[in-house]
């Protein structure tokens, strides 16, 4: 048996690694609109941590400013004011905090929930898995957004309870996807040698089948934060958001219905916001899924 | 799988001696063996983002009317590539010919308008693949999948004539009429192959390609399969390019070989030179090394060291000489020149000057 | 005459489908001594990848009785299972879907290891998995790769390294080298023997290749449609085959010489019939040349012809 010439046995382990995660970074990076989403995307985020930064939280978002109402877009006032006066750029790029803090959280939660789950029901199945997602089937069953309502409604508008309904309602969704994803995984061989090794069930579901099965999740946690932020928008719309008079862009769309008709910038800015954000998210999530697709993998 | 199928298979032997292809005439004497096929200095590369992928590195070879060519070659070779070339079917995002002829009956078709090349696919030259279960669509029925290569190629042909025409192929490759309107999924690999030559063969092309055909199939219905391909080929004076990696199947079934190693022919001759020649390419020698004799007592295996050289980098000069046992210092340096002994090619600098005339032992 | 180091009594183990039971493995009896090689062979559906699986208790056994060392294992409670998995290892037949790709060389090999407590610190780890990659043929260098950036025969000693760490008895080998390119092949086979005679492991060489068996094995056992039909020396099977489809298996193997007694001949008519509720008796009855009626309706016991040479067939009863 010849080996191929190496380094003396012995050595320590210092060769360099490079990993599954770059290979699908490359290949997101060649899809131009994806990566358009992204910078986007990040921009966004930027702005919104940033936020205290460019404007005064207390004097442009909250502080009303009779004088100053309803003005157009103009050098002082970036995006015009609204009808208490109050700088409307201020109150966009704050709301974009609220707006994406509550997304991201409610999906992480959801994600953590939903892969748990997922995982238990795709691996053992049979009982378990019957019995967890008809659980998943009746949650599922109840548009999201009237389960959000109703649970806001009898826990209360806050962000807490605000995250914690979306987070239930995008539950069901990402289990499916989780246990569909370790279902088909569950019987791969590379798991069968794992049972072969001796390797114990947690550590299967966590360290060989969960790491394959990140790239469905990923799309589907990136396209459920765009639904997510979406219903954060209507929810505040509708009253049931982030309580008056913290800025939302969905709450921003409400207060100023009425005098949208004479001054339109009113709508176009926050509406505009909400188109970018969950557009851009739309866009990664499908450059995620071809970067991730195994049939690219060629 | 039922007991129609076990019905069927009594009919298979017998229904193949019966059926006849419509059209067939006895070939002209002055026709058989007259070159069909004629490939020069074939270069085909891939261009991916990542490298410059050279598969076919400057290829000839011929093929006559009747005649069975088998391309031998490993893993990355290149054969696949030869023949998706000849029927122009390389991806078009990356594959490309930079140069070389690919003649067909006196027409190079490496330059002819997509329409012409349409009008060959099918009717003058077919392929059958090595995955008979990708290779058929799922959702039509196989009377209709047979035909429409018929319907394609005979646009006075009418659809129930075409239908009728697709049963009797069934029949000549031992799949019993009844079971023309089923699906792909209703029947084996076996089957599904049977199928899938019944349709290479439905214009009765004058070449056929069949990349391992045989190779996802179990051993005796390998056996069956390549009977058929026989029979069918004799009755039908088509000539055959027969690619493989079991040199088993070679002197089975075929008339000339070729060897192939990263994207060149290193040996051709006929199926007596390669076998019972005697001086061969080293790799030549390896492969033969390699195999597991079932006649023999062979303690342990010769096998070539080391792996087929990556595509897209290739050594310099005789892109072997890093595997030889025999490299010299001019194999390291320039491609060696072919050594003609009548019909025996090999391409070696082993055997291109008489001082160093070795033999290569099998 | 030394007790052998895995037997198998009656074992079987059917699938439920809709249409019924498929019978993948049916009453199977072999027996494989300390450092020899069992070939099984046979065509697909006949259960040979089934039953190596079963043996490892990676597949419940539907009944009867597996011995390793003396011990029924199919008896033996979870924790015992555990244990086992430290003597009975398995390599597979697809390098690319046995390895996971998101582990490295290293992880893949260490794993074994680390689920089993083999190793005190992690430089020992390291130590044992550069061990390792050095007994198959692999050099350091490819220990933080990852295995799609390698090929098919280095990916099937990455699966070798990892049944060799634990140290087993028994490997089960499951078409390992039916994958791979023919020179890739026989480095790979000689690499398998050679690891055999230096530490006595005992194989069960799975395969579909006659050719790869007889080289490989001492005793060969022939599987059709879930039964085993012909069992003997590898010699003697191949010399002396008796069963019709041992014949039928040796005579569509296309030989790699021009002569003409070499030549394919007699090639076996017909498929392979239903595994879902067959009827009792012989299996290969729909496609033998020799059938009558009395090889359908009753099972038919393997029954010893010579020395060592077990057949299943009426025509030798």
């Amino acid at each position: 048996m010849k080996a191929d010439s190496g380094r003396p046995v012995g050595k320590k382990n210092v060769y360099k690694k490079e990993s599954q995660l770059s290979l699908v970074w490359k290949r997101f990076l060649k899809n131009k609109t994806a990566v358009v989403g992204l910078v986007v995307l990040i921009c966004l985020i930027l702005i919104a941590l940033s936020a205290d930064l460019i404007r005064d939280y207390n004097r442009d978002c909250i502080f009303q400013n009779p004088k100053e109402r309803l003005q157009g877009p103009s050098s002082a006032h970036w995006f015009g004011t609204d009808m208490f006066g109050r700088d409307l750029f201020a109150r966009v790029i704050f709301g974009a905090r609220n707006s994406l803090s509550i997304g991201f959280s409610a999906i992480t939660l959801a994600l953590c929930i939903g892969s748990v789950i997922g995982s238990v029901a795709g691996y053992y199945g049979g009982r378990i898995d019957n019995v967890l997602m008809r659980a998943m089937d009746i949650v599922l069953a109840i548009p999201d957004l009237l389960l959000a309502i109703i649970l806001v409604a009898v826990l209360g508008a806050s962000a807490g309870n605000l995250v914690l309904a979306l987070a239930i309602a995008e539950v069901p969704r990402t289990a499916r996807v989780v246990r569909s994803t370790v279902m088909s995984l569950r019987d791969s061989e590379y798991v069968e040698a794992a049972i072969a090794c001796g390797t114990r069930d947690k550590r299967i579901i966590f360290k060989h089948i969960l790491p394959n099965a990140i790239g469905p999740i990923i799309v589907q946690s990136t396209l459920g934060l765009a639904n997510a932020i979406l219903n954060v928008a209507f929810l505040s719309f509708i009253g049931l958001g982030v309580p008056s008079p913290a800025p939302e862009w969905g709450t921003i769309l409400s207060e100023n219905r009425q005098y949208m008709r004479n001054s339109p910038y009113l709508m176009y800015f926050p509406g505009i916001a909400i188109i970018i954000s969950v557009l851009s998210l739309n866009l990664i999530g499908d450059g995620l899924r071809d970067a991730v697709d195994p049939k690219l993998k060629n | 799988m039922s007991d129609q199928m076990n019905m069927e298979n009594k009919i298979v032997q017998e229904n193949l001696t019966d059926a006849q292809p419509a059209g067939a005439s006895a070939p002209q004497p002055e026709e058989a063996g007259k070159e069909l096929l004629r490939i020069e200095d074939l270069h085909v590369i891939y261009k991916t983002d990542e490298a410059l992928v050279k598969a076919v590195n400057g290829l000839n070879l011929s093929v006559r009317t009747g005649e069975t060519l088998a391309l031998v070659g490993e893993t990355g070779a290149g054969k696949t590539t030869t023949a998706l070339s000849i029927m122009r079917l390389l991806p078009q995002r990356t594959g490309s010919i930079p140069s070389g002829k690919v003649i067909f009956e006196g027409e190079d078709i490496r330059n002819v308008s997509d329409q012409r090349m349409r009008q060959i696919r099918g009717k003058d030259i077919s392929m059958i693949f090595q995955d008979p279960m990708s290779s058929l669509n799922p959702v039509l029925t196989i009377e209709d999948q047979i035909s429409e290569p018929l319907l394609f190629h005979n646009s006075s042909m009418k659809k129930s004539d075409a239908l009728e025409r697709a049963r009797e192929l069934l029949e000549m490759v031992g799949i019993s009429r009844e079971r023309s309107r089923e699906y792909p999924h209703q029947f084996s690999g076996g089957m599904k192959q049977r199928i899938i030559i019944a349709i290479a063969l439905a214009c009765e092309p004058k070449l056929m390609l069949a990349d391992e055909p045989t190779t996802a199939l179990d051993v005796t219905i390998q056996a069956q399969v390549l009977k058929l391909m026989k029979d069918l080929q004799d009755k039908m004076h088509m000539a055959m390019i027969m690619i493989t990696h079991d040199l088993g199947i070679v002197a089975q079934t075929c008339d000339k070989v070729a060897i192939m190693y990263a994207g060149k022919i290193i040996e051709s001759g006929t199926v007596e030179d390669i076998f019972n020649g005697e001086k061969h390419h080293p790799y030549t020698t390896g492969l033969f090394g390699s195999i597991p004799e079932i006649r023999k007592k062979t303690r342990r295996l010769h096998p070539i060291d080391g792996l087929m050289p990556d595509p897209s980098c290739l050594p310099e000069g005789c892109a072997f000489h890093p595997r030889c046992p025999y490299a010299q210092e001019r194999c390291r340096q320039t491609m060696p020149e072919p050594v003609v002994n009548d019909t025996h090619v090999v391409l070696c600098h082993l055997f291109s000057d008489k001082e160093n005339e070795t033999e290569g032992k099998k | 005459m030394t007790a052998p180091l895995i037997e198998t009594k009656d074992l079987v183990k059917y699938f439920d489908t809709p249409r019924g039971p498929l019978h993948a493995v049916d009453h199977v009896n072999i027996s494989i001594r300390k450092g020899e090689t069992l070939g099984v062979v046979g065509e697909s559906g006949c259960g040979k990848s089934t039953m190596g699986r079963t043996i490892l208790k990676l597949l419940p056994a539907t009944s009867g009785e597996v011995y390793f060392h003396g011990e029924n294992i199919l008896l033996y409670n979870k924790q015992q299972t555990y244990g086992l998995r430290e003597k009975m290892q398995i390599i597979f037949q697809d390098p690319h879907a046995s390895l996971n790709p998101r582990m490295t060389v290293s992880e893949i090999i260490a794993e074994p290891l680390l689920v089993n407590r083999r190793a005190k610190s992690k430089d020992e780890l390291e130590e044992r998995v550069f061990q390792l990659m050095e007994t198959v043929g692999l050099a350091e260098r490819f220990v933080n790769t990852y295995p799609h950036e390698l090929d098919g025969g280095r990916r099937q000693r990455i699966g070798i390294a990892r049944a060799l760490a634990l140290g087993p008895e028994f490997i089960v080998c499951d078409e390992p080298v039916s994958a791979l390119d023919v020179s890739i092949q026989a480095q790979i086979l000689n690499l398998m023997m050679d690891l055999q005679e230096a530490e006595g492991y005992t194989y069960m060489f799975i395969t579909h290749d006659l050719s790869v068996v007889k080289h490989i094995s001492n005793e060969i056992a022939v599987m059709y449609l879930g039964q085993c039909v012909e069992q003997a020396p590898s010699d003697e099977l191949f010399e002396n085959p008796l069963h019709p489809y041992t014949q039928a298996l040796l005579n569509a193997i296309p030989i790699p010489s021009l002569r003409p007694e070499d030549r394919l001949h007699d090639v076996i008519k017909g498929e392979v019939s239903d595994p879902i509720a067959p009827k009792p008796g012989c299996r290969f009855a729909n496609r033998c040349p020799f059938a009558k009626p009395e090889c359908t309706g009753e099972v038919i016991p393997l029954k010893e012809v010579s020395e060592g040479h077990f057949i299943s067939c009426r025509l030798h009863s």
